[in-house]
Formats: C-alpha cells, structure tokens, sequence
C-alpha cells in the first residue's frame, strides 16, 4: 500500500463574505505516488478545496473552517502556507500574478532567499532546476517578456525551488495554447513518475490530461462527488456526461441520436474501459468497427 | 498621454555604462543635482549643468526618451516661462522663468537617468544597504515593476469603454472628472485582485519564513562607485562653500537677459506692430 500523502476529512469552508459554503464535507485520501486530477465546473470549489491543502485556507483567507486536513499524517490547520512551503509547491492559475521578480532566476531564488539559503546553494538549485524544466534559455529573462507557457514553467520550477514531494496546480495551463499546455502536461507526468513528486492538478478541460493522471475526483456545488480511478469515475453515475472527454462523448452523442438512449448508455458506460481509450482517431474507427451496430 | 509619461519612468535593461555604477551613487548623485539646481539663482550655472549632463543621458542611452519626455512637458515649460516674465515683479522677469524651465528640464533629465538605470531590484536592494525592512523594500520594487503592468491595463480598460460609447475627452473639466469614474472603478478592482493574488503567491512561496533572509544577488561597490561619490561629494562640497562665504559670482556668470529683451517688452513691440499694420 502507498504512503499517504493528504488526507483531509470532513473538510468545510465558508467564505468570511459569502452566504453559501464554498467546499462542504470533503472527504478525500491521495497517495504519494499519485498524479491527481480534480475535475469540476466553474465556481464548483475546486481553487478553494486546492487552497486548504497548503494553508491559505484557513490561515490566509477569513472564513468559517470545519475539518481535518493531515499532510504525511501531520495535522497542518494551524500551519500558515508559508511554513508549509517546503511540503507543498502550489502553482497559480494567473502566471503573470504570481510572479514577483524581475528574471526568472530571481523569480526562482525568491523561496530560497525567504528560507536563509546561502547564496552558492541557491544558484546550484537554479541551475538544477532549470535544467529539469527545460528553461536555460530564459533563466535571465524577464518573466514579462516570455510567453505564457514559460511563465508557468517558471512559477513551476519557484514552486519546486524548496524540494517539496508535493506540487498543486490551479488551472495552470487555462492561460496557454493548446501545445504548451501539452508540454506542461508531460513535464509534470516527468515530474511524478521520475522524481516521484505527488502531483494535484485542477482542470476544467480534462481531455488532455488523461494520459498522464491516474486519479480523478469530480467537485459539484462544493461537494465531491466522486473520487477514484479513470475507470471508477468515468463510468460513474455521478460524473456528468458533460464533461466525459471527448471519444466517449463522441459515444455519447451517437447514443441520443439512435432511439436506444438509455440501453446506450447503460450499456457503454458497463462496457467502458479506459485503458483502450481511443486517442486518435484510427483508434476511433477501429472501435466503431466492433460496435457494428452503431455503424451509421 | 498618461501611459506616455509614465513610460519616463520604465526601467530599461540594457548595459550602458551608466547601468554599472552603484545606485548608491546615483542616489547620491540625484540628491546633490537636485540641491544645487533648486538653489542656483542664476542662469549660466544651470546651463552649465545641463551642458553638463547632456553627455551622460548619451552614456544612458537616455537623450531620445528624454526628449520625448520633453516634448510632452513642452507647453508647460512655455508656460512657466511666458507666466513669470509677465507676473513677476522683479527686475528681471524673463530670467527667472527661464531659470524655472531649466530647472524643471534639468531635473526631468536627472530622475530620467536615475529610473533608465536602477533597476527595481537595485531599488529594493539599495534601500536594504540603508537598514529598511525587507518588506518595505519588497513592496517599494513591487509597485514600481507593476507600473507598466497597470498602465498597459489602464489602456486596455480606457478602450473598452470607450468602446461601450463612454465619453472620456469631452465637456469641461467636471465633466471629465466626474467621466473617469468608470475607468477608476475597474482599474481599482483590477489592482485588488492582483495585489491578492500576489500576497497569495509570495505567502506559498515562503513569504518571511525566516528572520535571516539570503539574497542571490547583492549590491557591492567597485572602484568607480567610490570615485562617482567622491565626485558628488566634492560638487557638494564647492557648492556649500559657495553659499556659506557668499562669495559673488564672477561676472560672466551673472548674466541675464537684458530688459530690452524682456518677453513683456518683445509682446509689446509685437502689440505695436499688429496695431501699426490696422491703423495703417
Ligand atoms: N475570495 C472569495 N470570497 C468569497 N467567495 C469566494 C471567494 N473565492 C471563491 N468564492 C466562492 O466560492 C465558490 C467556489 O469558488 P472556487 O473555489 O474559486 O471555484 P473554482 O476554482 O472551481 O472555479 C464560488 O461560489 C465562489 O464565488
Ligand atoms: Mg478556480
């Protein structure tokens, strides 16, 4: 069994200003080893569920708290996110808000220097650091005149700069192209699989992501729905079909179409399996070949 | 206009070689500049000043954006110029607005230089060397670095209403301030919600973790930066001896423009003349 990374139970929060709770109840267990995608509409609580796992929630924010939040079984509610910036890299939505220096290298001494690390320590972790993310290029650029992809690149790589096993994405690649966002989506699957760093990303878009994750949680109004493997989410009643990538989608739509609706679905979600997910579109038509019968 | 003057205030981060001199320095070099031309009463030490620092805006690749900036402040140069030779009751009017316009010119070119070379982390580093709090220098370059940030979004939200058919340029001058309120409300929204998401990231970032902060680069003077002080200093020093003996200028210095010669009586040949070509 793998270690455990967060655990947080029964975890709620209130907004000081706000009528509504934004997260209620949540429940949630990741491992170590996990590459994490959180899934869930615009609004649902997906930033303010991320937050309360590197203490901006409740220490930063003002607000009603319920819960226990543990980070490698140690309890972590009166921990500010500053102290818990050597456990806990956390990578914002906004790349050009989270930046604060004038040259990437700067930007990624910055937790260093806040940390009293001598000077030589902090350029060999520059160095490091920018050798793994593939950014020497730009190590003396200013992040405001390199592009989007980059400036998360380097939020990223300031996020790692204190060697935490755990980094938590926010919408990261909702600023960038298509590409880039790829990019950024291997770089992290790296991340994970060979420096074995726990990874949380947050998504409205999930297509591209199914590669690489191997959990997905679905959020609604505040409430997780559902959490486990690809599978076990993806065939649950729970997810809606609306945000199912895009082939089983495809699958979906077909099934409306043909009078069959509800055997359709029932039926392809049984039969569902994510490991022959098709990717390209060959793929696709190898699969609608052996569904003959939705052939037209 | 407005993102134009702000523009003066831009970092640029070539490498002149006004770039390596310390920012102590430069400091030190802005004080005392600002001291003498704010107390010089005459003319021909403030041109010699300004001859003076003509060839170090060249040094900081300076001149260009200098005269822009002068370009811009132009009708409020004439105006100075053109309201203190008509109102002022002194002897020589004329001189003491054009005293006036070169001080103004002068300390646009010394403050220009200052901001083109000191980089915001300079800033931030040079006010640590002077024993301030990390925060306050922190927040000091922060803000200065978000001047383009804000300025360019200033734009981009002046258009966008603009586009909504909101009338920023017309009626008087109530009007127009009252036509602003529009703008300012998104701009100060805008500015909330970065400052949060700054403090939000510099916190995770380990934001005053320890008492005994690092920094990956800091300030050190070379050997230029103490003869660049000395220099101030000893332009400092020539000049407190001036106003302490009140020893007098020599003549060639003392110049002014003679009466004959005073806007007022020039607006009057001009007046006579106009009136002469009517009444002809
Ligand atoms: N700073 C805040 N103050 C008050 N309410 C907030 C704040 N941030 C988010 N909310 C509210 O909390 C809910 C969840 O928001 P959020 O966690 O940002 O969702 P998501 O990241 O999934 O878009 C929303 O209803 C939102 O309006
Ligand atoms: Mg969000």
């Amino acid at each position: 069994m793998s270690k455990k990374a967060v655990s947080l139970k029964q975890v709620t929060f209130k907004y000081k200003n706000s009528t509504k709770f934004a997260i209620t109840n949540v429940s949630l267990e990741i491992n170590a080893d996990d590459f994490l995608l959180l899934v869930g509409y615009s609004g649902s609580g997906k930033s303010t569920l991320l937050k309360t796992i590197n203490g901006l929630i409740p220490n930063f924010y003002a607000g009603t708290f319920g819960g226990s939040i543990k980070i490698n079984g140690e309890d972590i509610i009166d921990k500010n996110p500053a102290q818990l910036a050597k456990q806990v890299g956390f990578v914002f939505q906004n790349p050009e808000n989270q930046i604060s220096n004038l040259t990437v290298e700067k930007e990624i001494a910055f937790p260093l220097e806040n940390f009293g690390v001598p000077r030589n320590e902090i350029i060999t972790r520059i160095d490091e650091l920018v050798e793994l993310l593939g950014i020497e290029r730009i190590r003396y650029k200013s992040p405001f005149s390199i592009s989007g992809g980059e400036q998360q690149l380097t939020a990223i790589a300031a996020a790692l700069a204190l060697d935490p096993p755990m980094l938590i994405l926010d919408e990261v690649t909702a600023h960038l192209s298509p590409n880039s966002a790829n990019d950024l989506l291997k770089i992290l699957f790296k991340l994970n699989q060979e420096h074995d760093k726990t990874i949380i990303l947050s998504e409205h878009r999930l297509d591209r992501c199914l590669n690489y994750v191997n959990k997905i949680a679905y959020i609604e109004q505040g409430k997780l729905k559902i959490s486990g493997s690809l599978k076990e989410v993806l065939s649950s009643k729970e997810y809606p079909e609306n945000l199912l990538p895009k082939v089983p989608r495809l699958f979906y739509e077909l099934a409306r179409k043909s009078n069959d609706f509800n055997n359709f679905s029932s039926k392809f979600r049984k039969s569902f399996n994510v490991e022959n997910l098709p990717i390209t579109i060959s793929d696709f038509k190898k699969l609608m070949q052996i569904e003959g019968e939705y052939h037209d | 206009m407005s993102s134009k003057i702000l523009e003066y205030f831009d970092y640029e981060s070539d490498k002149s070689i006004l770039h390596q001199v310390d920012p102590r320095g430069k400091a030190l070099f802005v004080v005392v500049i600002t001291c003498i031309t704010i107390l010089f009463r005459e003319l021909v030490p403030l041109l010699l000043i300004l001859g003076a620092i003509i060839p170090l805006t060249f040094l900081a690749h300076f001149f260009k954006k200098w005269m822009r900036t002068i370009l811009i402040l132009l009708p409020l140069i004439l105006l100075i110029i053109i309201i203190n030779a008509l109102l002022l009751k002194v002897e020589y009017p004329t001189t003491i607005g054009i005293i006036m316009a070169l001080r103004l010119i002068i300390l646009t070119a010394v403050y220009g230089l200052f901001f083109q070379t000191v980089s915001p982390d300079d800033i931030s580093q040079m006010l640590i060397k002077f024993r301030l709090p990390f925060t306050f220098a922190w927040a000091i370059s922060t803000a200065y670095r978000f001047i383009p940030t804000l300025a360019n979004e200033t734009n981009i939200i002046m258009a966008a209403q603009k586009s909504r058919g909101l009338q920023i340029d017309r009626g008087n001058i109530f009007k127009r301030a009252r036509n602003m309120v529009p703008l300012l409300i998104p701009i100060f929204a805008s500015a909330m919600r970065r400052s949060w998401q700054l403090a939000e990231a510099i916190e995770s970032r380990g934001w005053n973790a320890t008492k005994n902060r690092t920094y990956l680069y800091s300030l050190k003077m070379k050997w230029w930066d103490y003869l660049v002080i000395l220099v101030c200093l000893a332009i400092f020093g020539l000049f407190l001896f001036l106003v302490i003996t009140q020893v007098d200028l020599p003549i060639w210095m003392q110049l002014y423009i003679p009466s004959k010669y005073e806007l007022k009586e020039l607006f009057k040949a001009a007046w006579d003349w106009i009136k002469g070509l009517f009444t002809k």
